[in-house]
């Protein structure tokens, strides 16, 4: 149908038609949770090391919220909901600058738990994840950029079982995780183990340009640890994982993003100078508009990002790479704009601008450079085909 | 539609693209015909006044299923007739008027261009200043339009023109619809930057049309002008994205032929055209679902307007550096206008003409229907709410 047009506006998450009742409720919910449980004086104050008031929040928000179980099976306590619930978890993540347990305990270690395919150590770990009494994460050989260039943590077999040494760096919640996964290589080739044991384990936090998340660098002499899946079968498994983890920072930069818009325009709509609200500057309202422009096909990637993890309908590593690149460059383009339209104001240590602004940077730089996914987008898109 | 298409088009089609441009002109008109025929040609129209009467989700796998095959869905002047002043009719004009006039597009007797901008006014339609005043009954018009698409192929024009020249510059004009073929219209070709001639001056020089000729009210045309720019063809959402991927393969096909695609800067600017296809086609199955569930498009059209029109200058200059020296010579067939005035026709040669046109045409979408510097004000103004 051919309709007339009648500008009206209007609130974009009210009428996203992708989501159902359930979902906006849920959205909603979350909402509500990060405004009165996690405001930015929270954040403020967990950017130095993990607060109690940060431990007590995300028991509230796995228990209230179910939001550690979401993806998960019954079996281990979760709701077996989908990744669009996860999806809207994040964005509200990303827009309260939220840098708890989730991204490293949920998106990355209980999604390579899962799909390690390990029951037993499904089992021991999962329950205590979904229920928020136990944090984990996942160390990448390389957090990011071509994975040979840092020399990989090594794993080998002695006779009290496995055990893993070398350096792995910038660990998303490295230093205060309990349970710790690394990925290593065996001579069988690339694998998974779950560290058991502190012993030549040394965990060291390491100062952050994004200081809402924390990162650190361990340093593992011979850990005694468990083999997840068989040993050099664990490529498939961290691929996804990164898919995943990928999908997530694009959908936390969407959540970062939509703040960044509302603040600025309504700041834009106030702020007065030569006599008129600076919003009515045109130079102002196009940067604006142009952060909209990006908001709005962000959110779109990352909620069809979501659809796909669900259904597998395309290659996912491929539209991982497509959806962050654009999910990510839009947010730091976006913080930076932001900066910029609230003047001098913006440029202040007080203001939220450059939490997003690094922040945003950060995303781009985790899990592969928006240049390192040109370069695998490149790579399949590229290739000759049949 | 596939069955449709499997009976129509010959067994080795490949797309408009493939034959020359004469051909392809001629298979545009007999193509027309043929959609005439299985009513096909507006599909969204009710079946009294000769449309197929599909709803929106049959509508959007019409265009799907022709922009993928790469036949068009009309001939150049469709896009005024039946998108345009066709949909206005059936949404403003009387009974009489309908039944006069949409028979008259769809059997091809009646072919239309838009008389809005003015040489004064562009952006600002409002400050318009062809007048039209009443004499017995008719219309008496003077006054000049300007880059009419089309025109020279048309037979009627409407015409925006001030019936009040007391009234504020929003209350004293009218929507009229004049027959082109009379002494008083004179129509000259303007040539575009890529050489072709496809818009026009159009001048009026006591030209006529009868008094009922006007769509809505009399100065109350603004409105109606307004209804009509917003015309948007929900299914645009669902056919930009498959044409401009279909553009992109191409390009990767030459990229990969001449060696472009080796060098690791072109391969990142390749890559990154991908992403914004994708996010293209994101976006599109965004205002998809919206479109389906019956919300108009309203000031979202301006989004994807801004981004398509942008995404494409963004590809056809990295096309020109994949070229590289090649781009110095146009070689090959040249694009037809057959399909639309975006991509170059599905299935046609990868040949450096193809490209240094679709380049120059590209120019050219971040100025029509709302330069893109109009659409970034109604996102802040509608969209955002920020202050005039
Ligand atoms: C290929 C093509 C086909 C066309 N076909 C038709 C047709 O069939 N019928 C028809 O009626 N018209 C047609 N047009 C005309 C088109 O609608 C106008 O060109 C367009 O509205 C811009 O008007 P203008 O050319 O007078 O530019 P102007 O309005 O003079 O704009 C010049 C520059 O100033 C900027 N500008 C103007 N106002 C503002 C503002 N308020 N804020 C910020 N910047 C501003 C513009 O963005 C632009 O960059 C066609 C144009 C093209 C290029």
């Amino acid at each position: 149908m051919i309709r007339p047009h009648e500008p009206t506006a209007r609130s974009k998450e009210a009428m996203d038609p992708t989501l159902d009742d359930a979902q906006r409720a849920y959205q909603e919910s979350l909402r509500q949770f990060f405004q009165s449980k996690w405001p930015e004086s929270s954040v403020r104050a967990s950017m130095e090391a993990r607060t109690e008031e940060e431990t007590r929040v995300w028991r509230q928000l796995a228990q209230q919220l179910g939001v550690a179980g979401l993806t998960l099976p019954e079996e281990v306590g979760g709701s077996g909901s989908t990744q669009i619930e996860a999806m809207l978890v994040l964005e509200e993540m990303g827009r309260a600058l939220y840098g708890g347990p989730y991204l490293a305990t949920v998106v990355l270690a209980a999604n390579a738990l899962m799909l390690s395919g390990d029951g037993a150590a499904g089992k021991e770990y999962l329950p205590a994840i979904v229920a928020g009494e136990l944090t984990a994460t996942l160390a990448f050989a390389g957090n990011g950029r071509d994975r040979s260039n840092a020399p990989t943590p090594t794993a080998r077999r002695t006779a009290g079982g496995w055990v893993v040494a070398g350096t792995a760096h910038r660990v998303i919640d490295g230093a205060s995780a309990d349970r710790i996964l690394v990925e290593a290589d065996t001579d069988e080739g690339r694998s998974l183990f779950v560290l058991e044991s502190e012993d030549g384990l040394v965990r060291r936090q390491v100062e952050t340009m994004d200081q809402t998340r924390r990162l650190a660098r361990l340093e593992m002499t011979d850990v005694p640890a468990r083999l997840l899946c068989a040993a050099g079968e664990a490529a498939g498994v961290l691929d996804r994982v990164r898919a995943l983890a990928c999908l997530a920072l694009a959908a936390e930069a969407v959540g970062g993003a939509a703040r960044c818009v509302q603040e600025t325009v309504a700041y834009a709509k106030v702020r007065h100078q030569f006599g008129r609200p600076i919003g009515s500057f045109q130079a102002v309202k196009h940067r604006c508009a142009e952060m909209q422009v990006r908001l709005e096909t962000a959110t779109a990637a990352v909620r069809h990002g979501a659809r796909v993890a669900v259904d597998g309908s395309e290659d996912l590593a491929l539209l991982a790479s497509v959806v962050k690149v654009h999910a990510a460059e839009s947010y730091f383009r976006t913080a930076a704009d932001t900066i910029q339209l609230f003047g001098g104001i913006g440029f202040t240590w007080e203001h939220f601008a450059h939490l997003h602004f690094k922040r945003a940077k950060a995303t781009e730089l985790m899990f592969g450079s928006p240049r390192d996914h040109r370069r695998a987008i490149a790579n399949t898109v590229l290739a000759v085909r049949g | 539609m596939r069955e449709f298409l499997a009976a129509e088009l010959p067994a080795d089609w490949r797309g408009v693209g493939a034959l020359d441009a004469e051909a392809a002109d001629a298979f545009a008109e007999r193509w027309r015909v043929t959609l005439f025929e299985h009513g096909f040609l507006a599909p969204s129209w009710p079946s009294e006044y000769g449309g197929a009467g599909l709803t929106p989700l049959e509508q959007v796998v019409l265009a799907e299923e022709f922009a993928r095959v790469g036949v068009p869905t009309g001939i150049q002047n469709d896009v005024f007739s039946i998108v345009m002043i066709g949909n206005t009719l059936l949404h403003w004009g009387t009974e009489e008027q309908k039944q006069h006039f949409l028979p008259r597009i769809l059997s091809g007797e009646d072919r239309w261009c838009q008389g809005y901008s003015e040489p004064g006014a562009g952006s600002d339609l409002a400050g318009l200043s062809t007048r039209a005043e009443l004499d017995g009954d008719e219309w008496i018009i003077n006054g000049q339009k300007i880059w009419t698409s089309s025109g020279h192929l048309a037979n009627w024009i409407f015409v925006l023109a001030r019936t009040d020249p007391d009234a504020p510059a929003h209350s004293g004009i009218s929507l009229l619809l004049v027959p082109m073929d009379q002494p008083g219209v004179e129509v000259r070709p303007i040539r575009n930057m890529s050489g072709d001639s496809d818009f026009n001056e159009v001048f009026f020089t006591d030209a006529r049309c009868p008094r009922e000729n006007v769509v809505g009210e009399v100065n109350g045309g603004w409105k109606v002008a307004m209804t009509l720019l917003g015309y948007e063809r929900g299914e645009a959402a669902a056919t930009l994205p498959i044409m401009f991927r279909t553009e992109l393969d191409r390009l990767f096909a030459l990229a990969r032929e001449n060696g472009a695609a080796e060098d690791p800067v072109l391969r990142d600017r390749l890559a990154d055209a991908y992403v914004g296809v994708e996010v293209m086609r994101f976006l599109g199955m965004s205002s998809l679902a919206r479109f389906l569930e019956g919300h108009p498009p309203g000031p979202d059209a301006a989004v994807s307007k801004l981004y398509w029109s942008e995404y494409h200058q963004k590809v056809t200059e990295l096309a020109l550096d994949v070229l590289d020296v090649e781009s110095l010579v146009v070689q090959g067939r040249r694009p037809t206008n057959v399909t639309m005035f975006q991509t170059d026709d599905v299935g046609a040669p990868n040949d450096s003409a193809s490209w240094i046109t679709t380049a120059m045409i590209s120019r050219s979408g971040t100025i029509y229907a709302g330069t893109s510097e109009i659409q970034k004000t109604i996102i802040g103004e509608k969209l955002l709410g920020l202050p005039k």
